[in-house]
């Protein structure tokens, strides 16, 4: 009995190890996400398409405060974006040059790329796993994959792979794979943790 | 020792004809037993011309939103939307375990709608939708469009739209995606992410059936029951409102359950209390015989008639019950208490009996002239138990009961006559009640005769205030002897309907899915629209602006390929396919009779009822049923009954008593109780605006009968001199009527409530007017 135990131990390891250092790894950024506050930084955006000839990049800002404040702005090759508090925002559009205000009740779809982002910034964990299937892909940085749960989801989204930042306190790639292929990769440069945000970062006008 | 002889020859009588009476009931019983018993509401619906009503309301019965459950998950606070959809999503799964099918409305994917759209747009879009096409296929507006679809393929939601703008790079979809609107059967709400939502974004609607049926109490309650707790475990301030048939059902039941024992007892009480008084003796148990006897024979006379017998018939058995014992009461009062033999009285009774049988009959014979098949069985069930009542009253009863007894002896009558300044006063009263008779209002909606709870109203109000008219929508059924004759007879009312009335909200499938001929035209119309040259001008453009923004060469080729296929028509299964199956369940539902049936949902105003004339109804071969409409043509339809019950009763009742006493005045004075009842019953009706159901209507012809019935015992006695009028007897089964259904407007069941507010109201007037008024009058005469 006894020769076969190095062979049992190893065996429960394959079985029982990488969830359990999922665990771990997501307890530890739950644990850190708590302390954050407020989280800016620029972006950009990687879009590899098969109906484009050339992978589209785009850049951005992002800026969130807790506990419910959202601007996610792309800045070139056009300005578009949107702010919300609560359930209220204003969305903007250089094609049109207009501001328009809504509410999250008005356009669901904002409430849900609102949701999406806010999850991620503050890693509600709870929410992520009652949509998502969660697996560890590496350990440092930290990269996880999530499959989506619903079928109606992974009609139009396969997996995405989330990048951790070294130190483990935010995110620093995201990619969004398509189940045909296509992918968007958003990098996100300079983030700033808990800094200073002045009161009009959350207005149409910076 | 004769004597002896002679009593046990009479007890064997007895005894013979009371096993013959018993045989007889048996043989009822039996007979109405092997019937088959219906609760169905639709036996007391006028049949009206060419049995329209009848059909009108199979059609409304069968209309997908008939029989539906509507659950309203609410936010008294101020609720997320989000938040708001998912507590309605939990209620959902906690009730679906307790047999609620719900109408999965998140079934429609909207991208996959907007595919099958584009992807048949030669079989959908109209010579007016071309001309629309005309102004996007511009080289300005291409581009516009596909910079629009470039800054949208940069945004997070590309995912879901990059497919349709594949497909549809120069914005086809401004002039499909309209059409859907088409499909909202509902006028005060939207569809957001699967859900109807209200347009204050604070109620989410729910929609379900059950397999339990509206009938069946006991489900009904379980039903009633699980909402409950589920609708308790919503958080605050979110609750859940139901509004279903299922309810109704239920508090009728409860209504009903609380009615009856308290009516029963409290009419109970009162009749041996009078039995008491009256006869003190048990000899007079032998005239509870009487009614017992009359029920069996009513309930075979009925069973002789019908197969399928009505319940809401059979629940009139009280009411018989209660005018079966007054024939029997004349023969025990005159037996008992008169200064000739017994057998004498009985005898002489016989003449003014058979006439209030004649003239009771005629009562209820008009309501077979009616054209409710519920009310016509109600005239066979009456007449039947009136005549075994007869019957067993003249020939059975003195058998049984031949000695005298001490009856109560009232004042004589000439104590409670009036003088001429009383009978002027009393004048000017009919004159004042006639007056108010020609203001009666009738109340052609049944639910008015259904027992709701304020807690059920509350709900109902705050439904129709938060989704409007929605379960009172009008709905015009179009048929075909095919699918596709029905579907171009849909697409005509269609194509009307926006053409004289384009600011009512009309919801069809005619949008989406047009008959089979409409459609080959439209693809003509789209072949000649994409004629080569401007199919290869609209390519090229979109190729030059989309390489501009960087699209690849094969970027709309999905787009390029529509242009080149011709899609086969659409056909309602392609619906299916499309996410759109609750819609064709909602437009095309499936009925019994199989006859290709498609629906198009209307408000039900004046206007819209206005517009589908016969003609035009002809033409479409279609018919337009509402709730609204339905109450017109019932309310018209129970205005000719009451006038034909009201005509051919007074009619019948006139030849009689005319042929009884052959004297215009006599005649007269004897109808007067019983016009003066019917006078009291229309004319309170008309003063207080209180409006007649049809309940108070089938009552009407036992106030004309049994008041007839007290006028001819008083006067025929004017004919007997010497005789006094049978003042005790009237009073007695006056007050038994009052006392055995009178009671019922305790009730508080409207049906009950009415028959016992008629009988209240015109058993007394019929009665004070016997006793009081026509002693006076027989005076004055002599």
């Amino acid at each position: 009995m006894t020769r076969f135990a190095p062979f049992l131990i190893f065996l429960a390891m394959l079985v029982c190890g990488t969830p359990a250092m999922a665990m771990d790894v997501l307890d530890e950024i739950e644990k850190k996400s708590a302390s954050v506050h407020s989280i800016a930084s620029n972006f950009i955006q990687y879009k590899h398409l098969q109906i484009f000839d050339e992978v589209m990049v785009s850049e951005g800002t992002f800026h969130f405060q807790k506990p419910n404040s959202l601007r996610w702005e792309y800045t070139a090759p056009f300005k578009t974006g949107f702010v919300l508090k609560g359930a209220k925002g204003l969305e903007w559009d250089d094609a049109t040059g207009k501001v328009r205000p809504f509410t999250t009740t008005d356009a669901p779809h904002m409430h849900i790329i609102a949701e999406q982002i806010t999850a991620w910034a503050t890693f509600r964990r709870d929410w992520l796993s009652e949509r998502y299937e969660i697996r560890q892909l590496e350990q440092s940085p930290v990269v996880l994959e999530l499959r989506p749960k619903t079928e109606s989801a992974r009609t139009f989204l396969h997996h995405l792979k989330v990048t951790f930042t070294d130190d483990r306190n935010g995110v620093s790639t995201l990619e969004i794979h398509e189940p045909e292929g296509d992918f968007t990769r958003i990098e996100f440069v300079g983030t700033v943790i808990n800094g200073e945000m002045p009161p009009e970062t959350f207005s149409a006008k910076q | 020792m004769s004597g002896g002889t002679s009593y046990g020859k009479r007890h064997r009588a007895s005894f013979l004809i009371l096993f013959a009476v018993i045989v007889g009931m048996g043989a009822c019983l039996a007979l109405f037993f092997s019937r088959t018993i219906s609760a169905d509401m639709r036996t007391m619906i006028p049949q009206g011309d060419e049995n329209a009503l009848a059909s009108d309301l199979e059609l409304l019965t069968q209309s997908s939103l008939a029989g539906t459950m509507f659950i309203t998950v609410r936010s008294n606070g101020d609720t997320e939307l989000p938040k708001l959809i998912q507590n309605a999503e939990s209620l959902k799964n906690r009730l679906e375990p307790a047999g609620f099918q719900f109408f999965d409305l998140a079934s429609i994917h909207p991208l996959q709608v907007t595919e099958f759209l584009l992807r048949n747009s030669p079989n959908l879009m109209t010579e007016e939708d071309l001309t629309a096409l005309r102004t996007i296929v511009t080289t300005e507006a291409i581009k516009h469009s596909l910079d629009r679809a470039y800054r949208q393929l940069l945004s997070p939601m590309s995912m879901a739209t990059k497919p349709l703008i594949r497909l549809d790079p120069i914005g086809m979809r401004s002039i499909l995606l309209p059409k859907l609107h088409s499909l909202n059967a509902f006028d005060s709400g939207e569809f957001v992410n699967g859900h109807m939502v209200s347009r204050d974004k604070q109620a989410v609607l729910l929609m379900a059936r059950s397999d339990i049926p509206v009938t069946d109490t006991e489900g009904s309650e379980q039903l009633i029951n699980s909402f409950a707790s589920a609708a308790d475990t919503l958080p605050a301030p979110i609750v859940a409102e139901l509004v279903s048939p299922h309810s109704h059902t239920v508090a009728n039941a409860r209504t009903i359950q609380h009615d009856i024992p308290t009516v029963s007892l409290l009419a109970t009480v009162l009749l041996v209390l009078l039995f008491w008084f009256f006869f003190r003796s048990k000899d007079a148990a032998v005239l509870l015989l009487v009614p017992a006897t009359a029920l069996c024979g009513a309930m075979g006379g009925l069973a002789l008639f019908a197969e399928t017998l009505s319940a809401v018939v059979l629940g009139f058995g009280a009411v018989l019950i209660g005018i079966s014992m007054d024939f029997a009461i004349h023969v025990y009062v005159a037996m008992t208490h008169g200064e000739e033999s017994p057998s004498l009285a009985a005898k002489r009774t016989a003449r003014p009996i058979i006439y209030c049988l004649a003239t009771s009959c005629a009562a209820f014979g008009a309501l077979a002239l009616s054209d409710i098949p519920g009310i016509r069985q109600l005239a066979v069930f009456a007449i039947s138990g009136l005549l075994v009542s007869a019957l067993f009253s003249l020939t059975v009863l003195p058998t049984l009961c031949g000695r005298k007894h001490p009856v109560f002896n009232p004042r004589p009558h000439s104590k409670f006559s009036f003088g001429k300044r009383s009978l002027a006063v009393l004048g000017m009263s009919l004159l004042v009640l006639g007056f108010g008779a020609t203001r009666v209002q009738l109340d052609s909606d049944m639910r008015s005769l259904d027992a709701t709870t304020p807690s059920i109203d509350k709900t109902e109000r705050a439904f129709k205030e938060t989704w409007g008219q929605m379960r009172d929508q009008g709905i015009l059924f179009v048929h075909g002897k095919t699918m596709q004759e029905a579907l171009a007879h849909n697409r005509e009312a269609y194509r009307e309907l926006r053409a004289h009335m384009p600011d009512t909200r009309i919801a069809s499938i005619a949008p989406i899915l047009p008959d089979e001929t409409t459609q080959a035209a439209n693809r003509a119309s789209w072949s000649a629209f994409w004629d080569d040259a401007r199919k290869a001008e609209t390519l090229d453009v979109v190729a030059t602006q989309s390489s501009a923004l960087k699209f690849s060469r094969t970027a709309f080729a999905p787009f390029e390929a529509m242009l080149s296929t011709t899609p086969p028509p659409i056909t309602p299964s392609a619906l299916s396919h499309a996410s759109l199956e609750i819609t064709r369940q909602l437009f095309m539902p499936d009925n019994d009779s199989a006859i290709p049936t498609v629906a198009t949902f209307l408000p039900d105003t004046s206007a819209v009822r206005d517009f589908f004339t016969p003609d035009r109804e002809h033409r479409l071969n279609g018919r337009y049923v509402s709730n609204g409409m339905f109450r017109q043509l019932l309310s018209s339809e129970m205005r000719k009954d009451i006038l034909l019950f009201i005509s051919a009763s007074g009619v019948a009742a006139i030849l009689i008593v005319l042929c009884l006493f052959r004297n215009l005045r006599q005649s007269a004075l004897s109808l007067l109780p019983g016009a003066t009842g019917l006078l009291t019953v229309l004319g309170v009706s008309g003063l207080t605006g209180l409006p007649l159901n049809l309940f108070h209507i089938a009552a009407l012809p036992l106030i004309i009968g049994l008041g007839s019935d007290y006028g001819i015992f008083m006067v025929q006695t004017e004919s007997a001199p010497g005789k006094t009028p049978p003042s005790r007897a009237i009073l007695i089964s006056g007050l038994t009527t009052l006392a055995g259904f009178g009671v019922l407007v305790l009730a508080n069941h409207p049906s009950l409530q009415a028959m016992g507010t008629t009988i209240l109201l015109g058993i007394s007037a019929s009665l004070a007017s016997a006793l009081f008024v026509l002693p006076s009058l027989l005076r004055e005469a002599r």
